[in-house]
């Protein structure tokens, strides 16, 4: 083995995905499109936030989203029922999406008429927080099922998002969730997250979240 | 494509040959998520070091997983030879040094 020469590298395993999401960001910019990175755990009602924005959003903001799971296509048909252009990726395996796969997913998409795509990012609370996409926006749902003391078991994810939306407030009577608590966890980690509790199914609180995303994405296409 | 239809990206591009890939993986599913996309950026950031410095051949690789990371040692050991089956990887050895803190980091290559 004399002749093999130890070379040090020394690199950040990560430091080329943070490249490549600059280079999604600088594209996006370009093309005057506001990507938003939509994360939470399994079953928090990612989709069906998805399909209330749609709602609110679609006769002023030309919208497509890009769905991503492990496998199945459920999430893409739920949201092709609305008629908005929606991909749907397969990672294979991954628990989450890189910039690199975000890219293959915009370029599929053709989004050079969109002003606004949401990435559904993968159900987990742990990985695709390490992981930049690429996107103007990360915003993550708490649902409130899963318990308000989520932000002290995954400090990472509520750390990173610009967002947290608290969903299924229409069921907080059945569950020990403390809004209040949550908020504040929340701000000891992240002193300029936005809160915004809503109930995707009845609709309530769905208006002042449209708001956010107009303000946002007026001003990504604007500045 | 056009509203109301579904485009689909069924295998993802990941630089790698991917059909020995997601039938290793999915042989395993569930086994080892998160560790793949982190070997598949070991294995991209090398290659790409090994054509810049015209090296020809790399008999092992090391890397340091912090103790807090997120990675799990074994986890990357059972993903490495999926990612590195069919490519100039394959006869190339994977060390793993434990260090504190939470840095996944490439310390170095022995290659010629």
């Amino acid at each position: 083995m004399d002749k093999f020469k130890v070379i040090e590298i020394k690199k950040n395993i990560f430091e080329d995905n943070n490249k490549q999401a600059d280079l999604v960001r600088e594209q996006l910019k370009k093309d005057k499109t506001f990507l938003l990175n939509l994360m939470s755990s399994p079953g928090s009602g990612k989709t069906t936030v998805v399909v209330r924005t749609i709602e609110a959003l679609k006769e002023e903001i030309n919208m497509g989203i890009i769905e991503a799971d492990i496998d199945s296509d459920v999430d893409a048909k739920t949201v092709a029922k609305t008629n908005t252009k929606v991909i749907q990726l397969h990672t294979g395996g991954m628990c989450h999406l890189n910039a690199d796969m975000t890219r293959q997913g915009l370029t599929e998409l053709e989004i050079e008429d969109l002003d606004f795509v949401i990435l559904e990012n993968i159900g987990n609370l742990v990985c695709p927080a390490g992981f930049d996409t690429g996107a103007v926006k990360n915003v993550m749902i708490l649902s409130i099922p899963e318990g308000d003391d989520k932000p002290l078991k995954y400090p990472s994810m509520f750390e990173m998002v610009d967002v947290l939306i608290i969903n299924k407030i229409d069921a907080i009577g059945f569950f020990d969730f403390d809004i209040e608590a949550v908020k504040e966890r929340v701000q000891k980690l992240n002193p300029d997250i936005k809160v915004f509790p809503m109930s995707a199914k009845t609709g309530e609180g769905v208006e002042p979240w449209a708001d956010w995303l107009r303000t946002e994405i007026k001003d990504w296409k604007e500045n | 494509m056009s509203r109301g239809q579904i485009g689909y990206v069924q295998r993802l591009k990941t630089g790698r040959k991917t059909d020995a890939l997601n039938q290793t993986i999915s042989n395993k599913r569930g086994d080892a998520l998160h560790e793949l996309g982190a070997v598949i950026e070991v294995i991209k950031i090398i290659d790409e070091y090994v054509e810049q410095n015209d090296l020809t051949e790399v008999d092992k690789i090391v890397l340091q997983i912090g103790e807090l990371s997120s990675m799990l040692p074994e986890y990357v050991e059972a993903c490495y030879p999926a990612v590195v089956d069919g490519t100039n990887f394959e006869k190339t050895k994977l060390e793993i040094e434990i260090i504190p803190g939470n840095e996944f980091t490439i310390k170095e290559i022995e290659a010629y």
